[in-house]
């Protein structure tokens, strides 16, 4: 060794100094980029805690009904878009705006048949195919569409694939007294579609038309024998706001 | 000397960066996918396959003619 060369020991030494250094260096850096973690955990629940409670005005609902707009105000599942809301049990129909408030509900016909599916290739089929048990109203978070039914009428598609649409009700078979069972306050007297939603006219063309005129907004059926956790696969929490008598 | 000192810090420190930083990747929540998870449905559930609700009206394509369920 000469008098130019560092001992083992110092060179060992400033070797670890060195690293030492960079660990430090690193870990500033590592400060400086990383964010904090609350910060990250706040960034994480903020679609959620930033959604709106629904205000359904002094409208009478149904424990479901307000449990679903909770759910789908507090997620943005309606993608900041007016939806619609129909409670199969009450054969009611909620039309809400983008800030999950509501505009305006009203009765509905629905599918004759209880049950929260569509038979498999139904909509293919001819309709005085379709068995009496088969006509359901399918349940399910669905994207309505405007569009045209065989004969030209304007409806909203709610599931295309099974032929399932909403649209002004059909007073075409007297017998049935579809008007007569809008106005009863019967909620049986509501099931005599083939799977259709019909609404009142006048209702379908102030909401429902202008609703979907140039967009899709999302329908959310309520299940009648499913639960709201297998249809639309949260967990229905109790509703702690205020409920109207 | 000096710049083998330089180099061994800056390895040092590009070290504790890169494995700080990969293991922060793979355990941090990714928050658009976690702000979704309430969105996604079950696989029985009924649901039309159809575009996003915000689809705008110029990308709309209205669904074929067909016959409804009355």
């Amino acid at each position: 060794m000469d008098g130019h060369d560092t001992p083992p020991d110092a060179s060992r030494r400033g070797m670890a100094e060195d690293v030492r250094r960079g660990l430090l260096a690193g870990l500033a850096i590592l400060a400086l980029v990383i964010p904090p973690v609350q910060q990250v955990l706040v960034q994480v629940a903020a679609p959620v805690s930033a959604g709106r409670l629904p205000d359904f005005g002094h409208t009478p609902a149904s424990v479901a009904t307000r449990q679903v707009v909770d759910w789908v105000a507090g997620t943005g599942n309606h993608s900041g878009q007016p939806f619609v809301v129909i409670d199969k049990k009450a054969a009611r129909l909620y039309v809400f705006d983008a800030a999950a408030r509501l505009r305006d509900a009203t009765p509905v016909l629905l599918g004759s048949a209880p049950g929260d599916d569509s038979v498999p290739g139904i909509g293919s089929r001819p309709i005085a195919e379709v068995r009496p048990e088969e006509r359901t109203t399918p349940a399910g978070r669905f994207v309505g569409m405007a569009g045209r039914n065989h004969t030209g009428e304007d409806v909203v598609w709610v599931d295309h694939g099974a032929a399932v649409s909403m649209h002004r009700v059909r007073t075409t078979q007297p017998t049935e007294r579809r008007l007569e069972r809008l106005a009863s306050p019967s909620v049986a007297d509501k099931r005599i579609s083939y799977g259709c939603i019909n609404v009142p006219a006048d209702f379908y063309d102030a909401h429902i038309r202008p609703m979907f005129s140039g967009r899709h907004a999302v329908i959310y059926v309520l299940p009648e024998h499913k639960s709201l956790q297998q249809v639309f696969g949260f967990q229905a929490r109790p509703i702690t706001h205020a409920m109207p008598s | 000397m000096i710049a083998s000192r330089l180099l061994t810090s800056s390895v040092t420190a590009l070290a504790v960066v890169g494995a700080v930083g990969w293991a922060y990747a793979q355990t941090a929540p990714e928050p658009a996918a976690e702000a979704q998870t309430p969105m996604t449905t079950p696989a029985d559930a009924a649901v039309t396959p159809a575009p996003d609700a915000a689809t705008s009206g110029a990308m709309m394509n209205e669904p074929m003619e067909r016959a409804d369920r009355n």
